[in-house]
């Protein structure tokens, strides 16, 4: 199930963040944007983009964090994390990670780290759970 | 071929840092049981400041956390 249709199905009931965290592949940084392997990756994950260079500030981490939830069109809000990637440190959420947090304030479900442990079909079934 | 080559070297490099940062913050990430930690973040407007517990005894949340790279 893609995350979209994650969302979509379960907004009523649970609340999704998307917590806008350090970019995992600027071009100034482990760039995918070059060579014939740079091409596969890009082949493989087309909803990514490949043209961003690390933000220098908040300010700069914040327009590429409305930049992408226009492009991603999730339908649920966006948090920036700081400059200083407290909250991503606190989650060890490089590159891209899933929770699932209970009213209780206690984590529900811990996903996998990314990007091989980020599975959206987990989430889904943590979600059923959470509820049944 | 020299594109393909600083890929491969880029490659190298960045994924031993990552490795390792996510060796280091993983230990200390909540595991299922465990107390969220709190945090309090902006919206992309910076219009709103959003707390994690403010949703305490009102929804469970879903964290999707990642970047446009």
């Amino acid at each position: 199930m893609s995350l979209r249709a994650l969302c979509e199905r379960f907004l009523e009931q649970v609340q999704f963040l998307s917590i806008y965290i350090r970019e995992a592949h600027p071009v100034d940084g482990w760039w995918f944007g070059e060579g014939l392997l740079g091409w596969l990756v890009r082949k493989r994950i087309p909803q990514a983009a490949y043209h961003v260079y690390d933000p220098q500030d908040f300010e700069e981490r914040r327009a590429l964090a409305g930049e992408c939830e226009a492009s991603l069109k999730y339908g649920i809000p966006t948090l920036v994390d700081g400059m200083n990637d407290r909250v991503s440190q606190a989650y060890a959420a490089r590159p891209t990670r899933l929770y699932l947090v209970g009213e209780d304030g206690r984590v529900a479900y811990a996903g996998g780290l990314g990007p091989w442990g980020f599975k959206p079909h987990e989430l889904e079934g943590a979600i059923e759970i959470y509820f049944s | 071929m020299g594109s393909n080559i600083n890929f491969i070297k880029n490659t190298l490099f960045y994924r031993r840092e990552f490795n390792q940062w996510q060796q280091k913050f993983d230990a200390l990430a909540p595991k299922a049981g465990d107390q969220a930690p709190d945090f309090e973040l902006q919206t992309i407007d910076g219009g709103k400041h959003v707390r994690l517990s403010d949703f305490r005894g009102v929804k469970p949340v879903a964290l999707i956390f990642g970047s446009f790279t």
